[in-house]
């Protein structure tokens, strides 16, 4: 059994290691890899919650519309195919500049995390104006679920408007959870770019920190990469 | 900027320190696949079902390229990868629900028969109701 660390010591035996010695190392860990292997994994069961979660709704999204079928394809063609194209360009993009944030935090590289930071904020908030005017559009034309939907029918482009009410009602639940997770996103690195503003230890000294909000960005990038296809580029059936 | 990927042995620990170049490709690689998705999508395959297959394809290789090298499992410890692994063996199983709503029509209830938008379940009941809530009911839909 491997006799327990402790700072400064080596258990017997062994040569120095430094991991045992990194400066974020917690008492409680043997070692620095051990201790961000922790950290991965506790992020990982979040995002798997998560990964049920978007799951449940992407269950309810596939039984409705093999049921409605055609009416759904009528409903979906009030999107924008390319204001669409843009936000997942945009979320993409996003994703590779928080990897790159989360490279620089390992070389200490203050500047360039801030950088790709920043950029990557720009791209959340471009994304949720995008995804303002699409919403504005909607409401415009009375295809907000409720009282009033499908009051100008010309918008439903000939879909009945009961189902089309019901892809409305998963289109907004689903883009509007994944857009508060973009908004928590957004607060998130806020805090993050803070701490590197500052030169916080906790940050400065331990490139995990930065390395988990990546992770949780790369996850809101992930369920738009399949609400995309789902939600705008629905074949003619 | 380091073009090569290198281990952070520095500070003592063991973590994987990506190429920046590895990324950028990784980058391109998405923003190609996310012009097949477009590009799929305008083609008749002739069947609405081969289409979808193909979209959700496309994205789960987008969604690999992502989790794989953005999300840094390709360096990961075993562990982390049965975490990971488990999250989206679990979400694909969450789909065998599917397995009740599609074999409704084969139950012999009254109101879960095959209706004429194609599927069969409890949501083919007749809607707008006929009827106004009764009291002492639960008031669900009516079944047509």
């Amino acid at each position: 059994m491997a006799a327990i660390a402790h700072e400064g010591m080596e258990p017997e035996g062994q040569a120095y290691n430094p991991a045992r010695h990194h400066e974020a190392l917690h008492h409680q860990f043997e070692d620095i890899d051990q201790q961000n292997e922790s950290y991965l994994v506790g992020m990982w069961t979040f995002l798997v919650t998560e990964v049920m979660f978007f799951g449940a709704l992407f269950l309810i999204y596939t039984l409705y519309r093999s049921m409605y079928l055609k009416d759904w394809f009528l409903a979906h063609e009030a999107l924008s195919i390319p204001m669409g194209m843009v936000n997942t360009f945009v979320l993409l993009f996003s994703s590779w500049t928080v990897a790159m944030a989360v490279r620089a935090a390992q070389l200490h590289d203050r500047k360039q995390v801030l950088m790709y930071l920043s950029i990557t904020q720009l791209c959340a908030m471009a994304f949720m104006v995008i995804k303002a005017f699409e919403y504005t559009e909607k409401f415009n034309h009375h295809l907000i679920p409720g009282p009033g939907f499908g009051s100008h029918p010309e918008y439903l482009h000939g879909a009945n408007p009961n189902f089309a009410q019901l892809y409305f009602g998963l289109y907004f639940t689903m883009t509007g959870v994944h857009g508060i997770h973009v908004l928590v996103g957004i607060i998130v690195i806020a805090y993050l770019m803070a701490k590197w503003i500052r030169n916080s230890p906790m940050v400065t000294k331990d490139y995990i920190p930065t390395e988990m909000v990546g992770l949780y960005w790369h996850f809101v990038d992930l369920v738009w990469i399949f609400l995309f296809p789902l939600m705008y580029l629905m074949p003619k059936p | 900027m380091a073009e090569h990927a290198t281990h952070s042995h520095a500070g003592g620990d063991h973590s994987h320190i990506p190429s920046g170049i590895k990324l950028f490709r990784n980058m391109i690689i998405l923003m190609v696949l996310l012009v097949v998705t477009w590009w799929a999508s305008t083609i008749d395959f002739g069947n609405v079902t081969i289409n979808n297959i193909i979209a959700l394809i496309i994205a789960t290789i987008k969604a690999g390229f992502v989790i794989w090298t953005f999300m840094g499992v390709v360096h990961a410890t075993k562990l982390t990868r049965v975490w990971v692994a488990t999250g989206f063996i679990g979400m694909v199983l969450i789909f065998g629900i599917l397995g009740d709503y599609f074999t409704r029509q084969y139950e012999p209830v009254a109101g879960w028969e095959k209706g004429p938008n194609g599927g069969a379940s409890a949501l083919q009941r007749e809607w707008p109701p006929s009827k106004p809530p009764q009291p002492g009911n639960n008031n669900f839909r009516p079944r047509g």
